[in-house]
C-alpha cells in the first residue's frame, strides 16, 4: 500500500494509492499514517478517491491514525465509495469523522487562489 | 494455494439443488479478494446490482477474516470451505474450517461500542460482526467433529 502525502496551504493531503485498504495492509497503513502525522499540520485529510473497499480491520486502522494525531490536530476524510461510506455508516463512524465528498469539497474556499 | 470451483448437488437438505458453487482454498494474502471474486462472478446471473454486491463483498471479507484470525490464529494455509446455494432470491452460505471454535460456542452478539467517548477510547476492533450481522440473515453456526459451521444467507433483491 502507498501513501503520498502533500501539503497544500498548510493543509497535509494524504492519498492512499491503493484499492483495499483490509486486513492485510492494516497495519501498514496505520505506521505510514503516524509518520505523515508526524510531520505536523493541523489538518489532515484522507483522500480515500482509489479506494473501492475497506474491511473492519481498514476501518479499525483509520480510526487508529485518528488516535495517534498530535494535540490540536484533526482528521478528515474525503472522496468515499460507496461501499467505504457504507462500512462507515453502518458502524457509525461516519458520526466521527468530518467526511468530505470529495477533496475539492475538503479543501473549499482556501485552493481558490488568485 | 489455488482455488478450486466445482459444482456439487450437495446432500445436506439445507442445501436443495442447484449448488451454485463449493470452494475450498487456504487462506493467506490475496485469498479473500480472489475467493470475493470468485463468489460474485458466480452469482452475476442474479443480476445483484453494485449495491449489493459491495454487502455482500463485506460479509464475505468479515466472514473470512474472522476465520483467518481467530479460528486459524493467522497462521496461513488451513483451509477454509464454502458452498453456496440459491434458494429463491437468496443465497444461502455455508462455511466450514476446523480451527478452533468460537468463543462459548457461539456468535458473538454483543452491540456496536459506543462512540459516544473521547478520541483517545474509539474502538478499534469489534465492527466485523456488527457488519456481518447487518448485512447477512439467519446466521447460524454450530461446532461438530472439530469443524466450524457457519451459515448464513443473503437477499439478493430485498
Amino acid at each position: 500500500m502507498e501513501l503520498y502525502q502533500e501539503t497544500i496551504d498548510g493543509v497535509s493531503l494524504v492519498t492512499v494509492h491503493a484499492p483495499r485498504i483490509d486486513a492485510s495492509g492494516a497495519i501498514q497503513f496505520k505506521d505510514q499514517m503516524r509518520k505523515f502525522t508526524a510531520l505536523g499540520g493541523d489538518r489532515i485529510i484522507l483522500n480515500l478517491a482509489q479506494v473501492n473497499f475497506i474491511d473492519s480491520s481498514g476501518l479499525g486502522a483509520i480510526v487508529a491514525a485518528m488516535k495517534q494525531l498530535g494535540k490540536g490536530q484533526v482528521l478528515e476524510l474525503a472522496a468515499l465509495s460507496p461501499i467505504v461510506e457504507k462500512v462507515f455508516r453502518l458502524t457509525r463512524m461516519d458520526t466521527i469523522f468530518t467526511i468530505h465528498d470529495n477533496v475539492a469539497g475538503a479543501f473549499g474556499p482556501v485552493q481558490q487562489v488568485g | 494455494m489455488g482455488v478450486g470451483v466445482t459444482i456439487v448437488k450437495n446432500k445436506d437438505p439445507a442445501f436443495t439443488p442447484p449448488d451454485i458453487l463449493r470452494i475450498r482454498f487456504g487462506h493467506g494474502p490475496g485469498s479473500v479478494q480472489n475467493v470475493t471474486d470468485r463468489i460474485i462472478a458466480s452469482i452475476r446471473h442474479l443480476n445483484p446490482s453494485v449495491d449489493e454486491l459491495g454487502k455482500l463483498e463485506i460479509i464475505l471479507a468479515e466472514v473470512i477474516n474472522n476465520i483467518s484470525e481467530h479460528a486459524y490464529q493467522n497462521q496461513e494455509g488451513g483451509v477454509i470451505e464454502i458452498i453456496a446455494a440459491k434458494r429463491d432470491k437468496s443465497i444461502c452460505f455455508h462455511f466450514i474450517d476446523s480451527g478452533l471454535g468460537l468463543p462459548g460456542g457461539r456468535i458473538p452478539k454483543h452491540p456496536l461500542p459506543s462512540l459516544n467517548r473521547p478520541v483517545a477510547d474509539l474502538p478499534e476492533g469489534g465492527f466485523g460482526w456488527n457488519l456481518i450481522h447487518s448485512l447477512a440473515k439467519n446466521i447460524r453456526y454450530s461446532r461438530e467433529d472439530g469443524e466450524n459451521h457457519l451459515f448464513f444467507q443473503f437477499f439478493v433483491d430485498e
